[in-house]
């Protein structure tokens, strides 16, 4: 839930009495996909999507992710692993 | 009275008709099977699989599709685009002698995709992946 959205639903219920909906759910989905390089490196790519639902069940975005920032993360993370998978912890 | 009744017996037809056409209906095509094989499927002059199927993942991928399923035995590919839209192609693959058969399966949303260019589209990038031509099926 975004607080800028609740901010607007209560901005647009004091001022014209309507409705707005509220995301309330989102999936994220992520599809890695790795190939062989070489004997010794394997080369990987990530993508992500994600869909999301307001409060009535209605679905009111559904994007792939493209900040840069996320995928920069999802890398930082798997490194760490393998790191941790290679000192067997 | 009568006009009611029989306005009541049109009605209840109507609906009955509505229930069952979709029914029936589903398998339906509005295009000849051969037109649709030929706008969705290509040759290439490749009797690589792997590299082929490799390429179409890259090649979806480029086209900002995520993959959601990619078997090497059966030679199929699957991925989805999200926009504000769904788009979800399916993309199999048979030996053909020393070639590669391609072929392309897309639905926008609940629709399927009958139109020729976003398969030419399609079909263009993989060439380019692949540095191989897409020639028609004869």
């Amino acid at each position: 839930m975004e607080t800028g959205q609740v901010i607007a639903k209560i901005a647009i219920i004091a001022l014209v009495g309507g409705n707005m909906p509220i995301d309330t759910t989102q999936k994220i989905r992520a599809s890695v996909v790795t190939h062989p390089v070489d004997s010794r490196n394997t080369a990987l790519r990530v993508t992500f999507q994600r869909i999301v639902w307001n409060e009535n069940n209605e679905i009111s975005k559904s994007e792939r992710l493209k900040d840069p920032y996320l995928y920069q993360e999802f890398f930082d993370k798997l490194s760490k692993a393998l790191f941790l998978e290679a000192q067997s912890l | 009275m009568k006009i009611i009744l029989h306005l009541f017996f049109f009605c209840s037809l109507l609906s009955l008709f509505a229930c069952v056409s979709p029914n029936q209906r589903i398998l339906d095509s509005d295009q000849s099977q051969l037109q649709l094989r030929q706008i969705q499927s290509r040759v290439f002059d490749t009797a690589d699989k792997e590299k082929t199927l490799r390429a179409i993942i890259a090649t979806l991928q480029d086209l900002n599709f995520v993959i959601d399923k990619a078997d090497l035995d059966l030679g199929t590919v699957s991925g989805t685009k999200l926009d504000g839209y769904s788009l979800r192609m399916t993309v199999s693959t048979y030996p053909r002698g020393k070639q590669l058969v391609l072929r392309a399966n897309t639905q926008y949303n609940i629709t399927p995709v009958t139109d020729p260019e976003p398969y030419q589209q399609f079909f263009a990038a993989l060439s380019r992946a692949l540095f191989l031509a897409a020639q028609n099926v004869d």
